[in-house]
């Protein structure tokens, strides 16, 4: 199992990048929850923990518009996890994406 | 598992048309582990007191003799509260689950939860045990009516394959099952696919499998065999994050429609 390239300490870098032809306000908001969360097993880890902690902030406030922001970042979010593990991890992409289907996540 | 609601009596309601359809799907349910369905064709209490129409006594014995081996077949219906039931369907126990206490009923859709209530006095005032089907898919319903609903005698049946939708229909049934409020799961098939396997491998997998066993098995074999119900534990439900994402997206679609 290769260790993963992408460092935590690039990992704002990364996101930056992958996230530069995107809608300004989305973008801020991505970069803001992944910043929020610290460290994880990978970084593609990392991105999908702050995932479920913006969805978990999206749960709570169910028919608020306000946080239609939030839901897009979550959405963004995963998939930016998968990409992230892709690139970082492919021979693992398979069970890391297994494991965001699974019931409850093993990180 | 058994499945305690479906509309596999063919030619008789909106559900299965033909006897090989019916059999088609008991097949499947066969294999996929249900050991007993209870035929509950559409009712209307107005007409409970006049029993199953003669026909489909004919229809039950035809299907009876082509279902496949492995999968056991009772009789019920499910009735719609049109009007107050005739008390005398209390006694007669023609229409009930097997012939038990049990009577599997359902309402409008728009029903108020004051002409649910009185409905259920009139149920348990004619000595039998109101089975209140897919409770979810009333506009009113919430875990705080459902517990009223409770206190005046009903047991709640919800919909097996909306526990595992994301819509929020099935927000509401998750929400009864969460507050261990729902006795039983059903897959209410009309000769498709709907099945109670789906929903069990669901409930296993997020470590209910004590859910399942009560709402799948043990409750609809107690009601079969006329027994009171166990409770079934709150359940706390954990989704996939990608399931809870496209839930989420799903009902944002849905409220700007």
């Amino acid at each position: 199992m290769s260790a993963p390239s992408l460092t935590a300490e690039t990992l704002e870098r990364w996101l930056a990048g992958r996230t530069e032809r995107g809608p300004a306000a989305l973008r801020a908001r991505v970069l803001e929850h992944a910043a929020a969360v610290g460290d994880a097993a990978s970084p593609a880890e990392r991105i999908a923990l702050a995932a479920e902690r913006v969805l978990a902030i999206v749960e709570e406030h169910p028919g608020d518009r306000s946080i239609a922001l939030d839901l897009l970042a979550a959405d963004a979010l995963i998939t930016l996890a998968l990409l992230a593990e892709a690139e970082t991890a492919p021979e693992r992409l398979g069970q890391f994406a297994e494991s965001l289907l699974a019931a409850e996540r093993i990180a | 598992m058994i499945d305690l609601h479906c509309h596999l009596l063919p030619g008789v309601d909106d559900g299965s048309r033909t006897l090989a359809q019916s059999v088609a799907v008991l097949t499947r349910l066969a294999e996929q582990g249900v050991e007993a369905v209870c035929l509950t064709p559409h009712l209307l209490a107005s007409e409970a007191i006049a029993g199953t129409p003669a026909g489909h006594d004919r229809v039950f014995e035809e299907l009876k003799a082509a279902a496949p081996a492995g999968i056991s077949l009772y009789r019920g219906a499910e009735v719609m509260m049109d009007r107050p039931l005739d008390p005398r369907v209390g006694h007669d126990r023609v229409v009930t689950l097997n012939h038990t206490r049990y009577l599997l009923l359902e309402f409008p859709r728009l029903v108020t939860a004051h002409a649910v209530e009185q409905a259920l006095i009139g149920v348990t005032g004619a000595g039998l045990v109101p089975l209140v089907a897919h409770p979810e898919r009333y506009k009113c319903v919430n875990p705080t009516l459902a517990q009223r609903w409770k206190e005046l005698g009903a047991v709640l049946q919800v919909d097996g394959p909306t526990l595992i939708s994301p819509r929020s229909r099935g927000d509401r049934a998750r929400q009864l099952v969460a507050h261990g409020l729902a006795d039983i799961a059903a897959a209410d098939n009309h000769g498709d696919d709907r099945s109670l396997r789906p929903v069990q491998d669901a409930l296993v997998e997020m470590a209910g499998g004590q859910q399942a066993e009560l709402l799948l098995l043990a409750n609809p074999r107690a009601i079969l065999e006329d027994r009171p119900l166990e409770p079934v534990p709150p359940f706390a439900w954990r989704f996939s994050i990608v399931a809870r994402l496209r839930s989420l997206l799903d009902r944002a679609t849905q409220e700007r429609t």
